[in-house]
C-alpha cells in the first residue's frame, strides 16, 4: 500500500534523480535543491499522475510532506466534486473537468482512486509509465545528486 | 579603438563536431547533405536536409534536457568548445567583462512546434510547463551565460540569416571599444522540424532533390540551382581585446577587423546588389583596407536563383575587374543553409581558411551559369594559398546584409 508520499517520492526520485532515501517528509525542499522552476515541473507530474489540477497559484512549499498534503487536499476535492456533474461535463467547476491525457488510473496512489473520470485521450508528450508499481524500487539515478535545474554541459 | 582577437573556436555542424573536423571535412569536399529519415518526413515535398551528428543526451543530463530546446544544446556545446580552446582561466573580474552575442533566426522552434502539436493536434491542454522558456529566441544565451557565469551583456540578434553574422559583428563593436573585454559571439539553428520545414517548403525556396545524388542538391552559383537547403548546428567564438589575449598567452586564431551592416528596403525577401555592395563596402572601410587586399570571399552563397546572380553582381562592383581572379566559395554546398547559426559558421570556416591557407569549395558546381561568372573554387579545394585578409557575407529575409572581415595572424 503506498501513500501519497510514496508516489510523490517515487517522482521526485525520477524527474530530478534523487535517490530516495534522500527524500523524507521533513526534508527542506532547499536541501534538495528544488527551485521554484523545479516545483512547477514537479506539479505538472504530479497533475498527471493524481489527475488533478493545481491551483493557478501553486502555494509556498517548504517541506516535501507540504506537497503531499497539498496533493492529498487536492485529490480529496476531486474525489468529491465530480458526484455534482453527473450529466453535464460543464456543470463541475473547470478545475476538475478539465480533459487531461494521462495513463489510467491503476498505478495512482491509494489515496487517489475514486471517482475518477477516466481521461480519453492519452498523453504522447510525457513517456508512458502504465503499470508501474509505487512498490517497486524507483529507478536508480544516474547520478548521486545535482538536482540543480540549470544547465551543465559537459 | 583595440584590436580584437579570435582566440576559441566552437562549431558543432553538418560535417563536424568541432572546428578542426568541420574544416576538414569542407576541404575534403564532402557533403553532409542528405535524406531525412524520420516518420514525419513523409509529409514533406523534399526531405533532404544537413542534419549535425549531435546527441544531446551525450553531454545533458535528462533534466537539463527538458530544459533546453535543441537549439540551446547546440549553443551550449559550441560555447564550451569555444572556451575551452581559448584556455580561459576565469575570474570574477573576466566575467563581469565578458558578454554574451548569440544569433538565431528559428528559436526553439522544435519546443514551438511540439507545444502546437500537443495543443492542437493532440487536443491537449497539457502544454509542458518549460514551453515558454525553451521556446524563447534568447534561451541559447542566456544558458551560455549561466552555465560560465558570464555577467557582461547578454543579447540575441534575430534578422533571419545573417542573425550571428549581426551577433560577431556587433559582440566585435564592443570589444574594439572595450566596453566588453572578452566576447562570446556564434549563432545556433536548429531548424529541422516538420512545421519549419514545411513553412520553408511553403515559400518555395528549397532546393528540389537531385536524383542522382541527394547529397548533391545544393548547387550554389550553378545554372541548375533550385534552392537551399536547410541545414542545423552552431558555432561559437571568442572574441577578445587584443592585448590582454596577449598578456595571458592565449593562441591567437585570427583578427577580426571589419563589419559592414547595410538594409535593402525594397522586398522583404529579394536581394539587391546596391544593399550587398554597401556592406561589403563598408567592412572594407572599417577594417581600413583596399577591395584589391582581399584574397578570398566566403559567399552567403544559398543556391536560390536569386541570391547567386545578386551576390554575384555586388562582388563585381566592389571589385571592378579584380572580381573574376577573386576566390569566392560558398561552403552551404555541404553543410546546407544553417540560417541563424550561418554567419557564425562561416566565419569560423573562413578563419581556418587564412590560417591553413586552403580555400574550401564551392561544391556541385557543374553547370555553369553565365550570370554566376567568378571564381567559385569549383569541386576541388585549393591548397597554399596565401590569403590576408578575407570576408564572409551573410544577407537575410528582412534585407539586413552583414560583412565580416577577417585577417591573418
Amino acid at each position: 500500500m503506498t501513500t501519497t508520499f510514496d508516489a510523490i517520492r517515487a517522482i521526485i526520485a525520477r524527474d530530478f534523480e534523487l535517490p530516495p532515501e534522500r527524500l523524507q517528509r521533513d526534508t527542506p525542499l532547499d536541501a534538495i535543491e528544488l527551485d521554484s522552476l523545479a516545483i512547477t515541473e514537479l506539479v505538472f507530474a504530479i497533475e498527471d499522475e493524481f489527475k488533478i489540477t493545481a491551483e493557478s497559484t501553486i502555494p509556498t512549499f517548504k517541506t516535501l510532506g507540504d506537497i503531499a498534503d497539498y496533493v492529498a487536499r487536492l485529490v480529496a476535492e476531486r474525489d468529491r466534486k465530480p458526484r455534482v456533474a453527473t450529466t453535464s461535463a460543464e456543470a463541475a467547476p473547470a478545475a476538475t473537468t478539465r480533459s487531461r491525457p494521462g495513463k489510467n488510473a491503476a498505478n495512482g496512489a491509494d489515496d487517489a482512486g475514486a471517482g475518477r473520470k477516466k481521461s480519453p485521450r492519452v498523453a504522447k508528450h510525457r513517456p508512458a509509465r502504465a503499470g508501474k508499481s509505487h512498490d517497486a524500487p524507483p529507478r536508480k539515478p544516474k547520478r548521486p545528486s545535482g538536482g540543480r535545474a540549470g544547465a551543465r554541459a559537459r | 579603438v583595440k584590436r580584437v582577437a579570435v582566440t576559441g573556436l566552437g562549431v558543432v555542424a553538418p560535417g563536424g563536431n568541432d572546428a578542426d573536423e568541420f574544416f576538414a571535412s569542407l576541404v575534403a569536399g564532402r557533403s553532409s547533405i542528405g535524406v531525412l529519415h524520420e516518420a514525419w518526413t513523409a509529409r514533406l515535398a523534399t526531405r533532404i536536409a544537413a542534419r549535425a551528428a549531435f546527441d544531446g543526451s551525450a553531454h545533458f543530463r535528462a533534466q537539463q534536457l527538458r530544459m533546453l530546446d535543441r537549439v540551446s544544446q547546440l549553443a551550449l556545446v559550441a560555447a564550451k568548445q569555444a572556451i575551452t580552446t581559448a584556455g580561459i582561466d576565469w575570474t570574477d573580474e573576466m566575467r563581469a567583462r565578458t558578454g554574451v552575442f548569440l544569433g538565431t533566426g528559428m528559436g526553439g522552434s522544435a519546443t514551438t512546434d511540439e507545444g502546437y502539436a500537443t495543443l492542437y493536434r493532440d487536443g491537449s491542454d497539457r502544454i509542458k510547463p518549460f514551453t515558454v522558456l525553451t521556446a524563447m529566441n534568447n534561451a541559447a544565451a542566456a544558458w551560455i551565460g549561466l552555465e560560465h557565469g558570464l555577467t557582461g551583456p547578454n543579447l540575441t540578434y534575430s534578422t533571419a540569416c545573417s542573425s550571428s553574422a549581426i551577433a560577431v559583428g556587433e559582440a566585435w563593436e564592443r570589444v574594439r571599444a572595450g566596453t566588453a573585454q572578452i566576447a562570446l559571439a556564434g549563432g545556433a539553428e536548429a531548424p529541422l522540424t516538420l512545421g519549419t520545414l514545411k513553412a520553408w517548403e511553403a515559400l518555395k525556396t528549397l532546393a528540389t532533390e537531385d536524383p542522382d545524388d541527394a547529397s548533391a542538391s545544393c548547387k550554389p552559383f550553378a545554372r541548375d540551382r533550385s534552392g537551399l537547403v536547410l541545414g542545423e548546428g552552431a558555432a561559437v567564438v571568442v572574441l577578445e581585446e587584443w592585448q590582454h589575449a596577449r598578456r595571458r598567452k592565449a593562441e591567437i586564431f585570427g583578427e577580426i577587423v571589419g563589419y559592414g551592416l547595410t538594409t535593402d528596403t525594397a522586398h522583404i525577401t529579394r536581394p539587391s546588389v546596391e544593399g550587398q555592395a554597401r556592406a561589403l563596402e563598408l567592412a572594407l572601410a572599417s577594417a581600413r583596407a583596399a577591395p584589391r587586399e582581399v584574397g578570398y570571399i566566403n559567399a552567403h552563397g544559398t543556391g536560390t536563383a536569386a541570391n547567386d546572380a545578386v551576390e554575384t553582381g555586388a562582388i563585381k562592383r566592389v571589385f571592378g575587374a579584380r572580381a573574376k581572379k577573386l576566390p569566392v566559395s560558398s561552403t552551404k554546398s555541404m553543410h546546407g543553409h544553417l540560417l541563424g547559426a550561418a554567419g557564425a559558421v562561416e566565419l569560423v570556416v573562413t578563419l581556418l581558411a587564412l590560417r591553413t591557407g586552403t580555400l574550401p569549395p564551392t561544391l556541385n558546381l557543374r553547370v555553369p551559369d553565365p550570370e554566376c561568372d567568378l571564381d567559385y573554387v569549383p569541386n576541388a579545394a585549393r591548397e597554399r594559398q596565401d590569403v590576408e585578409l578575407a570576408l564572409t557575407s551573410s544577407f537575410a529575409f528582412g534585407g539586413t546584409n552583414a560583412v565580416l572581415a577577417c585577417k591573418k595572424v
